[in-house]
């Protein structure tokens, strides 16, 4: 689109610069040749007309007899001219019309010549007098002689100098468009070039370089280009590299607590089976550092399931299972089949049991500790190949600040909550779950109020 | 394409040869007159006439030298049968041939003629005044009458 722009810009640059160039050569050319092809015809038959004149001196006899002017018509006349004589009333010879401005400037004594054109034919009339020596003086004899030729030979001359003059102009015109296009295509070229290698970067080929051909200016962008997608390479890498050394940090470092919460745990789990034998004030001290360690545990195996999903090392275990059946295994584990309104066809899906688990019983928990009774959750199939399982309540619902950020790492959508039971990233490790089968996890508000959450997943 | 070459033909032809105006050249050729030099009337205004000479006196000799007063002589005799019937006549009289034509200062001429001069009409005194020396001063004298400075307009 832009390329063509600047290619017709150019090519009619070009076509108007060589047009009128060669228009105002070849028509200024054009018109001094036809003045200088005329002026030479002219001249030559004023010459030959005086000439012939001289050759019949000296003046015989005045009035000329018949038989004198009619010598005069024939010395004057051949094959290319005409001639006529003309004394008083009398004239000799015929063919030719001097108009009265003609006739009027040989009277008055001076050579003249006039082209005409005569029923489509151009010709050219040359008039003279005859004057008489007398004395040191001249006097009129009051002959007038006229002589006429055709200038159908110099029409020819000149429409020849026409035609070529056009051949010229037209073949300078093609040959300038040439030119233009392949001055275009000189300079399309790296721009499209340029255009590409932009575009394939912008998609993340960091690797694109352009070939610097030359010296000119595109030149010159290319090398910045080249080195600006170095510069770029190398960012991104380093940044990339920064990311995964801080995501092995964070592995290793819940690996680290394992160890620790292990031991802790046992401790704890101890010290809850004593704290009925205990003061009031150490039973609520014991259970709350069980309730906190068991928080923590949690928090710890969450970070260690996120990590594996970063690292790329979560792998599914494939069963053919009943969605159905599954589901309603999830809410019985956690007991949750009574206060949950389930409405579950029996699909067979190919996918991971326990992450399925994970999801739904994170999404109804959500649900139920988030969200206003009835909870419920309805199992779909559209066209063939997903299943969707859509998990509503009638509660609050999201806020639509929020709603983008509902399955951010540790995003709590109420910062007055920060104490809740969960550790932040359920959401995130289910909407991970989602993604690893191939499918999605979406976050939405129910029109008559509340909150719905779809799980698509392929069969 | 061969009749959009038509076209451009005959657009150029129209930028062809074109009529012009009458363009001037240098004075017309002038040449000696082969004979007796004299000026007669036509049509009221003063024209040339040139009369032929006749053979040379010898064969091989060059024609006898001019008379001055011989173009007179023919003048006053009038115009022949053929000038006539050409319609030139004269209005100098039978009687002016002059007596004597001498110089007079740089570049004038006296004609000294035999009758009054005065009788003479404008048209035959230009007549005079062309035969003795046209484009010059010419003084017309007889019988104690004179006219001075008498022109050939031609």
């Amino acid at each position: 689109m832009r390329g063509s722009g600047l290619r017709t810009r150019l090519l009619v640059a070009f076509a108007l610069l060589v047009a009128v160039t060669a228009a105002l050569v070849a028509g200024g050319i054009y018109v001094q040749a036809r003045d200088v092809i005329l002026q030479q015809a002219q001249d030559a038959a004023v010459i030959r007309l005086t000439e012939r004149i001289e050759a019949s001196y000296p003046v015989a006899a005045l009035p000329p007899g018949r038989a004198a002017m009619e010598n005069i018509v024939g010395a004057l006349s051949d094959r290319d001219y005409r001639a006529v004589v003309i004394y008083g009333d009398q004239q000799v010879g015929r063919g030719i019309t001097p108009s009265p401005a003609l006739r009027e400037r040989v009277r008055s004594g001076y050579v003249g010549w006039q082209r005409v054109v005569e029923g489509g034919e151009p010709a050219l009339i040359i008039g003279t007098g005859l004057d008489i020596e007398a004395g040191n003086t001249v006097v009129p004899t009051g002959l007038e002689i006229y002589t006429q030729r055709s200038l159908w030979p110099e029409q020819n001359s000149i429409d020849q100098l026409a035609v070529r003059a056009w051949l010229t102009g037209g073949l300078s015109l093609l040959f300038a468009l040439v030119l233009a296009v392949l001055a275009a295509r000189g300079v399309l070229r790296p721009v499209r070039e340029l255009r590409q290698a932009a575009r394939r970067l912008g998609e993340g080929e960091l690797a694109t370089r352009l070939e610097v051909r030359g010296t000119d200016e595109l030149a010159g962008v290319a090398d910045t280009f080249n080195n600006t997608a170095t510069v770029l390479e190398y960012q991104v890498n380093e940044l990339r590299r920064m990311e995964a050394d801080a995501r092995r940090f964070v592995a290793d470092v819940s690996h680290e607590l394992r160890t620790p919460l292990a031991a802790m745990t046992a401790v704890t789990d101890i010290l809850d089976e004593e704290a009925a034998r205990l003061p009031p004030d150490s039973a609520a001290a014991v259970r709350l550092v069980s309730q906190e360690t068991h928080n923590l545990t949690r928090l710890v195996n969450d970070l260690m399931e996120i990590t594996r999903f970063d690292a790329g090392t979560a792998a599914l275990a494939y069963d053919e299972v009943d969605v159905a059946e599954a589901v309603r295994a999830t809410l019985r584990a956690r007991g949750w089949t009574s206060s949950v309104a389930a409405n579950l066809p029996s699909v067979i899906a190919r996918l991971d049991p326990r992450r399925l688990d994970v999801i739904v019983a994170n999404l109804v928990g959500n649900a139920l500790r988030h969200g206003a009774p009835p909870v419920t959750v309805t199992l779909t199939v559209s066209p063939p190949e997903w299943v969707n399982i859509e998990v509503t309540d009638r509660g609050p619902g999201l806020d639509l600040t929020a709603l983008p950020h509902v399955f951010d790492r540790f995003y709590k959508a109420d910062t007055a909550r920060t104490r809740s039971e969960g550790s932040g990233l359920g959401l995130a490790i289910a909407w991970e779950n989602a993604r690893l089968h191939g499918g999605m996890l979406t976050a939405g508000n129910a029109e008559g109020g509340g909150a719905v959450f779809t799980l698509r997943l392929p069969r | 394409m061969r009749a959009a070459l038509l076209v451009l033909l005959l657009v150029v032809a129209g930028c062809g040869v074109r009529p012009s105006g009458v363009i001037p050249g240098l004075r017309v050729p002038a040449g000696k007159p082969e004979g007796v030099l004299l000026f007669l009337l036509r049509d009221g205004a003063v024209v040339p006439v040139v009369r032929p000479e006749g053979p040379p006196s010898a064969p091989g000799q060059p024609g006898r030298p001019r008379d001055p007063s011989e173009p007179f002589a023919l003048l006053a005799a009038g115009p022949t049968a053929e000038e006539q019937a050409l319609g030139l006549t004269s209005e100098v009289p039978a009687e002016a041939v002059p007596t004597s034509i001498l110089p007079d200062g740089e570049d004038g001429t006296v004609v000294r003629l035999p009758m009054d001069v005065t009788t003479l009409s404008p048209l035959a005194t230009e007549q005079l005044a062309c035969t003795t020396a046209p484009g010059r001063p010419v003084t017309l004298e007889g019988e104690g009458t004179s006219r001075a400075q008498v022109f050939c307009e031609i």
